[in-house]
């Protein structure tokens, strides 16, 4: 029974990509997991955060959960309605209510497009689908207040993307996702490749409009302070899988997975004294690639309390205590 | 009274021409540079702190660059107007320099362990054979499991954080005075760059290493550096001790930036999340013909009448350790000092 | 009030005027030449370029008047150039587009394809299928469009490669915009530079082939004359005669020249960051 107050449910998510080798033919040698088993959900009005670095599947997960990636297993459940199994039409029907906010201003805007056309063209695209039905000065009138709201004047329509800076750039972007009215905006890193200054500037303007329009955010960053500042809850992934779910604060104050306890310590402070004061858990090894076969818990080899059983075992993302999960031997009972 | 100085840079300009105009990349910048210390240069895209790094050794490409004033002092000698000759046997041997990827500056068809060897003969002479164990040396002090083996393997062998690292231990190899560090961990995950800032640290303490860091990360300045310098339109804003700096910012650029980031660790009890940030408003100016006036005065939330018609001085100010401000908040008439 | 942006670009008004002058040419030809191109007249053979005879390139060795020849050719090598240009593009960047958008086997068979073709020297990829065509006019468009398959499969391939990963294409896809929205309203205008510079290039070098074809007698035959051929005739008489032969090379050389100077002239015109230039 889907949850009434989950805009979105994830259940079993799995995306594996085959790597493939040969020159005239081609034969699958391997799987690369980049989501394997991920559970989360996100409720009406709230912003989820997944963190992780590289190669985690955050990035992954999200455009699955976007249909925009193939699942190969699992269940998107949006709205009560699982985007997985539904048929193009009523895909492309669903696609208003949740869009995206993609991380690059570069690559993210098509340079031969006038900023206006951008912003319109979600609304022109199911408007020539018969989803939406507004006429092509309507849709006019929509983009350009969408820009203003989003600090862009009215000027700029006419404009190519080039003319614009990075934060600029980003908030066309905003605009474009806001074009139909979602439900769900999916920001994919939406401020990591932008100045310090520019990105409090933007992520100001991404919370006036969750306020204002009531929007729920699956946030994706790698950056932990930006997420705790953004979202109300937070998931941490590491290869493929989530392993620790939490409010912002209880990830902050009391962090339980290892590999969470790990990442809080790396993350520098702009505060001296207490970077002096703090002991570093310094993880050997690098970050792991999925595509190599592993058994047991996915951390294990870089785990400083890594434990006999998690070799042999993979650990199940288990609630801990009221609205905090972990995926760890170390508080599995029994 | 001399102090310990490794490096001292005094008013150095650089300035490029392009299609639009002239561009000051740097415009006036000064600093010390102690032995053994580590000293945070931190400014956003196109605050010139880059240049500056490449001012110093004579990196930069000249034209359509030009260095256009100001002196490099090490060892008594001004590095801005050496011979070319004299630079290279300064790089990499007393002088070394780190970049931000490490992808390109190894090159892609030698295998690490001859690189490194190699760097170890040209500035140290030794043999072939005791370069390349050095080498092997090196990888191992760095942390490189497998060392003898991996030292015959190619750079895209390695992940982005072992590249950083074979960087720092090419750069270190000939205990260098001055490391000069380009923003060696902004491309790295979170866990690899304390790995990688540990590494420098330790590394550099070892040798007696100055360090020169440059980021746009305050938390990585606020963690590995004892001196800071913040850097805004080609000129350095700020100067002074870490603690000096985050605790009792003076100029606007330095309080902005301190307010608008988003701090882990300081989200209020119900998971929820504070009020907006406090943000900078505009964005930072092009370098193209830059007025005689102070560059943050657009944005600056305490801006007066002579902000737009002057550019403040360096002025000194009490603080832990020397410290100066680059605004006329405080350089009132009569408080003016170099 | 500015000028249209083609005439402020003086490269692509250059290249422009040289190709409208010889295609006015071409069209003058139609109605009215100097001399008879082919009319034999062995009294005034091998005659030095001269105002008062009217022949203002001289004669070649059959007394035909050059100029003449000169401009009946260049109907035919501008109708072989383009025509091939065209066919070689048109079938490449379908090819190449295809291989690039679809990836996977398509890709690989695609390219594979090209490859093989790629692999001949363009000239004796072109004998070859002249020799198996025929030595007809028109079979030297086929072989030079043939010639030109690959390079415009390999250029529009990487092309497509690049722009597809763009995020653009998932902002758009993420509104279930379909494939042939997204090949048609995104990546083909954003692949249309490097696919331009290399129709200008083939341009030239087509007007090259044609005149080696027929310089080799496999193209367009004589009594027909083609620059090519007239320099493949002036080769026996060059030493007392140049102009037999220097006429016809600068015909060649100035209309590549053209062409280049074109293409690089649209290339930077179709750049949007050139416009809207305050």
């Amino acid at each position: 029974m889907p949850d009434e107050q989950s805009l979105l449910e994830v259940r079993g998510l799995k995306v594996h990509f085959p790597i493939e080798k040969g020159i005239v033919t081609r034969r699958r040698v391997g799987w690369v997991r980049a989501v394997d088993g991920v559970d989360f959900e996100v409720r009406r009005g709230e912003a989820l955060g997944l963190v992780g670095e590289s190669g985690c599947g955050k990035t992954t997960t999200a455009m699955a959960v976007a249909r925009l990636e193939v699942l190969t297993a699992g269940r998107v459940l949006f709205d009560g309605k699982d985007l997985a199994s539904m048929s193009k039409r009523e895909l492309n029907r669903a696609r208003r209510d949740f869009q995206i906010v993609f991380q690059d201003p570069w690559s993210s805007l098509d340079p031969r497009m006038r900023v206006l056309d951008i912003v319109a063209e979600p609304l022109r695209i199911h408007a020539g689908r018969g989803d939406v039905s507004m006429t092509d000065g309507d849709i006019k009138v929509r983009a350009l207040s969408l820009m203003e709201r989003c600090g862009l004047s009215k000027e700029f329509a006419p404009r190519y993307p080039h003319e614009f800076s990075g934060g600029q750039r980003q908030r066309i972007g905003i605009a474009r996702a806001l074009a139909l009215g979602p439900k769900m905006i999916i920001a994919d890193e939406p401020v990591s490749a932008l100045d310090v200054s520019i990105q409090s500037q933007i992520l100001n303007l991404l919370k006036d409009l969750q306020e204002e329009f009531g929007l729920t955010f699956l946030f994706i960053a790698h950056d932990l302070a930006v997420v705790e500042y953004f979202c109300s809850r937070i998931a941490v992934m590491y290869l493929g899988r989530i392993v620790e779910t939490a409010t912002s604060a209880t990830l902050s104050r009391k962090p339980l997975h290892p590999y969470t306890k790990a990442l809080l310590s790396a993350v520098p402070l702009p505060d001296p004294r207490r970077e002096r004061e703090r002991r570093r858990i310094i993880l050997r090894g690098d970050v792991p690639s999925p595509s190599v076969e592993r058994s047991g818990c996915p951390f294990r080899e870089r785990c400083p309390e890594a434990m006999e059983l998690c070799a042999r075992q993979t650990p199940r993302l288990l609630p801990v205590e009221e609205g905090h999960e972990v995926s760890c031997f170390l508080y599995e009972a029994g | 009274m001399t102090e310990d100085y490794v490096l001292k840079v005094e008013g150095l300009a650089t300035h490029f021409s392009s299609a639009g105009g002239l561009v000051k990349a740097v415009d006036g910048v000064s600093f010390e540079l102690r032995r053994g210390e580590i000293l945070g240069i931190v400014g956003e895209s196109g605050s010139g702190k880059s240049v500056t790094n490449l001012s110093i050794l004579g990196l930069v490409q000249c034209p359509p660059g030009k260095i256009a004033g100001g002196r490099v002092l090490y060892r008594e000698r001004d590095l801005l107007g050496a011979p070319e000759e004299e630079l290279r046997a300064l790089r990499g041997k007393d002088i070394s320099m780190i970049f931000q990827d490490p992808l390109t500056s190894l090159n892609p068809v030698i295998k690490i362990g001859r690189q490194i060897s190699e760097a170890i003969r040209l500035h140290h002479g030794l043999g072939r054979r005791e370069a390349a164990a050095k080498a092997v040396e090196m990888l191992a002090l760095i942390g490189i499991p497998d060392p003898e083996r991996r030292a015959g393997d190619y750079p895209h062998q390695f992940s982005g954080g072992m590249r950083q690292r074979v960087m720092i231990a090419m750069a270190l190899s000939c205990d260098p005075e001055i490391l000069i560090a380009d923003e060696p961990t902004t491309a790295l995950d979170v866990t690899i760059q304390a790995q990688i800032l540990d590494l420098i640290r330790n590394l550099s303490s070892r040798s007696k290493t100055a360090v020169i860091l440059v980021t746009h990360d305050l938390g990585v300045v606020a963690g590995m550096c004892e001196e800071v310098c913040v850097m805004y339109a080609g000129r350095i804003v700020e100067r002074a001790s870490v603690d000096d700096l985050f605790y009792d910012p003076l100029h606007p650029y330095t309080r902005g930036l301190l307010a608008s980031i988003p701090r882990a660790e300081r989200a209020p009890e119900e998971g929820g999340n504070p009020d907006r940030l406090y943000s900078i408003p505009g964005s930072p100016p092009s370098l193209v013909d830059m007025p005689d006036a102070c560059p943050f005065h657009p944005r600056c939330p305490r801006a007066m009448d002579i902000c737009r018609r002057a550019q403040p001085p360096e002025t000194s100010v009490a603080g832990l350790t020397p410290r100066t401000v680059r605004c006329w908040l405080h350089s009132g008439e009569g408080v003016d000092a170099g | 009030m500015k000028a249209p942006a083609f005439a402020r670009n003086s490269i692509a008004l250059s290249g422009a005027i040289i190709v409208g002058l010889y295609l006015a040419i071409v069209v003058v030809s139609f109605f009215w030449l100097p001399f008879d191109p082919v009319k034999m007249d062995s009294d005034h053979s091998l005659e030095a370029p001269s105002i008062a005879s009217g022949h203002l390139c001289g004669t070649d060795e059959y007394g035909r008047d050059i100029l003449s020849r000169i401009m009946k050719g260049t109907f035919v090598s501008l109708v072989i150039s383009l025509s091939a240009t065209a066919m070689g593009a048109v079938i490449g960047v379908t090819m190449g587009v295809w291989a690039g958008f679809l990836g996977g086997r398509w890709d690989h068979w695609l390219m594979r394809a090209a490859d093989v073709l790629f692999s001949f020297p363009s000239l004796l990829l072109a004998i070859f299928v002249m020799a198996v065509l025929g030595e007809k006019t028109w079979n030297v468009v086929v072989a030079i469009g043939i010639v030109y398959i690959p390079q415009f499969a390999r250029i529009s391939r990487g092309a497509i490669l690049v722009v597809k990963t763009n995020e653009f294409v998932r902002a758009a896809r993420s509104n279930g915009a379909g494939s042939g929205f997204i090949l048609f309203r995104h990546l083909l205008p954003n692949i249309l530079v490097p696919i331009i510079v290399q129709v200008s290039l083939s341009l030239s070098v087509a007007i090259l082939l044609e005149s080696s074809l027929s310089f080799l007698g496999l193209g367009v035959q004589p009594p027909e004359p083609s620059w090519g051929n007239m320099l493949s005739a002036a080769r026996n008489v060059m030493v007392i005669a140049p102009w037999t032969a220097v006429y016809p090379g600068l015909a060649i050389v100035f209309l590549v020249l053209g062409f280049n100077l074109l293409g690089d002239g649209l290339r930077d015109l179709l750049d949007p960051r050139l416009k809207n230039i305050r």
